[in-house]
Order: C-alpha cells, then structure tokens, then sequence
C-alpha cells in the first residue's frame, strides 16, 4: 500500500519553470546544514547498526567510520597477539608444573600455542603431553620469567608457533661444565627469589660471576624458601656488554633453549622484520634454526614475503637473534612477521 | 498573399531545441551535474524535471501539506544548484538532492507550532489514491476500505517518529533500496533495515489496533 501512493497531479512543467525563474534571480546563502545527515538515530536503535553520520560532500561519508573500524581491528588484533604471548607463556609454565623430571631430553614436537591452548580450556590432554616427562626447578622458571620481563619490548611478542619446553638437568646429572657458563645478564639479582640448587649444580644461576659452588642445600622448589646468596657481599654482576637471554642452569648447557629465552631472541629482532613486510596484506612466517652457539644457521621464510626481496630482508633481521648456547645440534623454531 | 520576411522557421528552432532536449534527456544524472557546473544552463533544468516528481512527493509526505511540499520542492532544487560545486560525486545526484530535501522538511515541521491538524480526506497525500480508486470502480466497498486503510496508513505514519517516518517514506513510498537511503540519511543500510522494519512493525500494531488485519510483508505497509 505504501508503494501505492501514486504521484499528485500537478503542472510539473510550471514548477520546474517557477524554478529556474528563482535561480535566474539569484542564489540564497549557502547552508551547510542541508548537507548533513539529517536525522538523530532512534532511542532504542541498536549502536552497532549506527555509523558516524557525515556530509555526503566531505571526503569523509564512509572513511571515518571505516578509519575508526580499520584502528578498532588493529589494536583488538594486537591485544589479541598480547593476549596469546601471555597464555602461551602460562601454558608452557604450567606444563612445566606438571611433567615429571625425565633423564635424557629428547626432541619438544613443534606444536601450535593456540591447539594447545584451545586443549587445555577442553581439558583435552595437549599433544605437549607426550613430550618427555622433564620439569625445571621453580627457581630455574622464575629465572626464565624474569629474564623475559627483563628484555620485554614494547612491540607485541612475535608469535611462536613452536612450544618449546626446556629441559630440565637431572639430579643425578653431572655437574661438571667444561666452562663457567656466561651467566645472566642485565639481571638485577636482588629480584631473583634464590638459587636453583640441585644437589650437583655447582653455579647456582642467580648471582652472576659468583664461582661455582656446591651449596648441597635444598632446592627451594622443595621448600619454598630461597636459599642464602652464595657468598655474603659476592654479588656483583661481571661486567659484559651483549645481552643474552637467561641462563637457567648456569653452569651446564641445558639441551633447548628456553621458550622464554627463545621468545625474547625473537623478540630483540622482530620489528626490524616487521618493518621489510610493512605493507604486505598477509604475514608471512619464517623458521629459525639456532646453532649449538646459539646463533641462527639458517632462516627459511615462507609466506607473503617469499620469492621476494623482503625475505632476504627478513632472513637478515631474524638472523641476528641470539640464544644461549645449548647442549643438542640444533634448534628451530616458526615465526610469524606480521606486516605493521 | 503574404511574403515571410522573418527569421528562419519557428519548427527550425523548435525541432533544435527538441533534439537538445533528447540528447540532454538521455545523460546520467552525474553527467547532467558535471554540464551543470561546467556552465549549460540547460543541464540542471532537465536534473531538476527528472526528479521533481519524486522530491514533490517526498516533501509532500514529509510535509502532508501541498503548499508547503511546493515550496520544499522549489527550494530544494535551488539550494541543489547553489551547492552544485559541493557535490563530490562519492553519492548519486538524486539522493543527494534527497537529503536537501530531507533536510528542508524537516526544518518547516520543526518550525510548525504543536497543534497539528489531524488526517482528513482533504490529506494531500490521499488525493492520489482516492482518484486512483474512485474511476471505473468495479468494487466500490473495496475501494471504500481501501481509503479508509490509505487514510489509517497516513495516521499511522504521522505517529511515528521523524527518524522512522523519513525512512519509511523514503524505503516504502520512494522506493528507495537501504543502501540508497543510507546515503541520503548518512547512516548504514542496517540502520536503514532496522529503521524501516521498526516503522512497518509498529505500523501493523496500529492497523491492528484499528481492525486493520495484517495481510503480510506488503499489505498494509
């Protein structure tokens, strides 16, 4: 009925001649409010259905929506990425609660933080399961947790996709190392809750440049209490200028780097790689593989930056990651660039 | 015997400018803007006749008032030609000229003192339909309640709110799709869809309370 209403009848060629009878006297004053949006929106109308109302005449009737919509899905995207840097975290500390210590470490399966996560909420046993039963001292994941907090950027954490659980050393496990490891750096030891102390460790990881020592006390994973520093007044940190990621253990080479230290390597470097993909729609992903000395062999890129220039620009800003030095051949880890 | 010294024939001129007309008539209306604002005094002219039409009744329904609908239409076309340089080009031309309209209705109505008349037979908008009924009738008590609902539909719409009226008017009486009155209301076409869905579900309330059955989608709204 509404389409119904028919046209009046009217001399429609008189109006349109009374019409340009005006124009032809003169124009009125211009009045921008004619060419705003006219109406206010409805009191129970839904928010999500309303746009910025703009002038159809100004460049903005749909982009400032769209420009504010566009910065919306940017930062939910970050804090998204924030959001999973922080969850994988929790799950890998946890995970560590849960594995029993194992005697040979064996090779962590490469498995998605998100799979992982996703099958914790369910209560699903991850596939982070079947890795070898091996656990870290509480004070050993307290390191790691603060070396990470130490070399945090303030650009979101490159994302991950390789889970990796950090051997634990065994009790029974020789102490000997060939060499005082380079021990933490930049760590202030005053934060650090007390020494990792299995019963043959003999570089207790906290006090950085103190010498080896066989305490012969307890973990204070058992107890809970932290132990006494090493020496009294021993607790100057030596000085070196290159910042690596925590040592857990010291003393001996532990088998993989840690995750959080992996994670801070890749961290150190990811906006420089960021910036050879600003631009591309898609990101692109890349794997790392670290040497023994902790330096990358090899970065192979895959994704939108490959076959192109921005690989090799990648390949050269990831391969300027670092790692402790570690006990197995080689390590490799999934990144994903993500275009700025 | 008469000898005719004049200028050429008048059908000459005639047919010239009749051809013009043709060829002017025959442009989009994006076209007719660009002339309009390149200097052809003609372009804007055919714009303004290809959509009188419908900004009359726009306005009238806005308006429910035939003089008042006049002059909405006559300003809405020379506020259009005065802002011509204004016109990006990023919407089309009519509902750009729509929302002058729009805009134009709805300051006089918020101008109007309170007391508003109530809907009578002499409702312009109803004029239509009456005649439309009236000629040939083979149903007379049908074209009866066909008045009598056109006439309830009026009294309906002037019962809602500004916001849902203008979408209605624009969405079921103009024609308009959503996303052509998204841009001339300067809102998302799901703000349209609500809009209009609202307007036809509290119109079919006030039918029903009025004894008015609904007969679906399109039969009362």
């Amino acid at each position: 009925m509404l389409s119904a209403f028919p046209f009046p009848e009217r001399d429609w060629e008189r109006d349109a001649r009374a019409v340009e009878a005006r124009l032809a006297e003169g124009l009125p004053a211009a009045d921008e409010s004619l060419l705003a949006a006219p109406l206010p929106s409805e009191a129970d109308e839904p928010s999500s259905l309303s746009a910025t109302a703009t002038p159809l005449t100004n460049s903005g009737v749909r982009t400032q929506s769209l420009a504010e919509l566009a910065r919306r899905s940017v930062e939910k995207k970050q804090a998204n990425e924030r959001q999973m840097a922080r969850e994988s975290m929790a799950l890998a500390a946890q995970q560590r609660k849960l594995a029993p210590a194992s005697d040979a470490p064996r090779a962590a399966p490469i498995v998605s933080p998100v799979a992982a996560i996703a099958a914790v909420r369910e209560g699903v046993p991850a596939r982070t399961n079947r890795l070898p039963k091996v656990a870290l001292a509480l004070p050993a994941l307290a390191l790691a947790a603060a070396a990470l907090l130490w070399f945090r950027r303030p650009e979101p954490a490159p994302v991950v996709t390789n889970v990796v659980i950090p051997t634990a050393p065994s009790p029974a496990a020789s102490p000997v190392a060939t060499a005082v490891p380079e021990v933490p750096r930049g760590i202030d030891p005053n934060t650090l809750p007390g020494e990792p102390t299995p019963a043959a460790d003999p570089a207790p990881p906290k006090v950085a440049g103190a010498p080896p020592k066989v305490t012969g006390g307890k973990s204070p994973a058992k107890d809970g209490r932290p132990t006494a520093p090493n020496a009294p007044g021993d607790n100057s940190l030596p000085p070196d200028p290159d910042l690596r990621p925590a040592d857990s253990r010291g003393g001996e080479l532990s088998a993989k780097p840690s995750s959080g230290a992996v994670q801070a390597a890749l961290g150190a470097v990811m906006s420089g790689a960021r910036h050879c993909v600003a631009g591309d729609d898609a990101p692109s992903s890349a794997v790392v593989v670290f040497g023994s000395d902790g330096r990358v062999q090899h970065v192979t890129v895959s994704g939108a930056a490959a076959g192109k220039s921005s690989a090799s620009c990648i390949e050269a800003q990831l391969s300027r990651a670092r790692v402790q030095p570690f006990a197995a051949s080689s390590f490799s880890v999934s990144a994903t660039v993500r275009p700025e | 015997m008469l000898l005719y010294l004049g200028p050429r024939p008048l059908t000459h001129e005639v047919s010239t400018r009749v051809r013009a007309r043709s060829a002017m008539s025959k442009r989009t209306d994006r076209e007719l803007v660009d002339a309009a604002r390149a200097g052809e005094s003609e372009a804007f002219g055919t714009l303004m006749r290809r959509h009188q039409r419908r900004i009359y009744r726009l306005a009238l329904h806005l308006l429910r008032d035939a003089a008042e609908a006049e002059d909405a239409t006559q300003e809405t076309f020379v506020r259009a030609y005065g802002a011509l340089d204004r016109f990006d080009g990023r919407s089309e031309a009519f509902t750009w000229i729509y929302r002058i309209a729009v805009n134009l209705s709805l300051n006089v109505i918020r101008a109007r003192k309170p007391n508003r008349k109530s809907v009578s037979t002499e409702d312009p908008r109803l004029e239509g339909v009456l005649v439309e009924t009236r000629a040939g009738s083979a149903n007379p008590l049908g074209d009866s309640e066909t008045r009598e609902l056109g006439r309830v539909l009026c009294e309906g719409m002037d019962a809602l709110s500004d916001t849902l009226r203008t979408t209605l008017i624009l969405v079921g009486v103009d024609g308009l799709s959503h996303a052509q009155a998204g841009e001339v209301l300067g809102c998302p076409e799901g703000t349209v869809a609500w809009r209009v869905h609202e307007a036809r579900k509290k119109l079919k309330v006030f039918l029903v309370e009025r004894g008015f059955a609904p007969q679906g989608e399109e039969g009362a709204a």
